[in-house]
């Protein structure tokens, strides 16, 4: 189960890394300037690094029907931090878009707190992340 | 190891490296989004919003599908 979710999660990472503005979005958080394009990429860095890769994982038959297959237990985590890392994420989207009722600063900081949430699952899983998350 | 064992630890493996191929056709496209927002730094409109919930929706829609749920 591990195995397939590591793999599952690492390949999109691995792919993820080679955008070397990837990483300072990740790990810079939120000392650097906000534009509205730096965060629609750390949007996009966590729907094609986690998002997908939760999906895919997802998508396979639930333990210990098959194998590979998906822990019921996993899967529901994954739900509630990337669900909640995506409606927060929305709202980045929201000012992104010329909502300036919007805190950015705020909401930023709670988008870089989801992400990082879903990455110490990921490590509390036994899962080894590429520098995309570090 | 048994010759079984052997077969079955071929076969997981090609359907890992199947699974790993087809996770990397799917993040292409977000790579080629958050490209253009970094090295590019363009400017953002509604319709790249739109565009990259719409490649993202599929990957939710599986995530969020209880059918499978024991």
């Amino acid at each position: 189960m591990k195995k397939a979710l590591a793999i599952l999660l690492i390949v999109p990472l691995i792919a993820l890394a080679g955008c070397s503005q990837t990483l300072q979005l990740l790990s810079g958080g939120i000392n650097n300037p906000i534009t509205p394009s730096r965060a629609l990429a750390l949007h996009a860095a966590f729907d094609g690094g986690v998002v997908v890769a939760a999906g895919r994982y997802s998508a396979l038959p639930r333990c210990p029907a098959a194998n590979p297959c998906s822990s019921q237990a996993v899967v529901n985590k994954l739900r509630t931090y990337v669900n909640g890392a995506e409606a927060t994420l929305d709202k980045v989207d929201q000012w992104a878009a010329g909502n300036t009722s919007i805190d950015i600063q705020s909401i930023y900081q709670a988008a870089i707190i989801a992400v990082t949430e879903a990455q110490s699952f990921g490590r509390d899983n036994g899962l080894k992340f590429t520098d995309a998350f570090k | 190891m048994g010759l079984t064992a052997i077969i079955s630890a071929i076969g997981m493996a090609s359907h890992y490296a199947m699974i790993a191929a087809q996770i990397g056709q799917d993040v292409s496209p977000f790579i080629v989004l958050i490209r253009k927002w970094t090295e590019k730094d363009a400017q953002v409109t509604q319709t790249d919003i739109d565009s990259l919930h719409a490649m993202a929706k599929p990957y939710f829609d599986m995530l969020n599908d209880t059918s499978r749920d024991v």
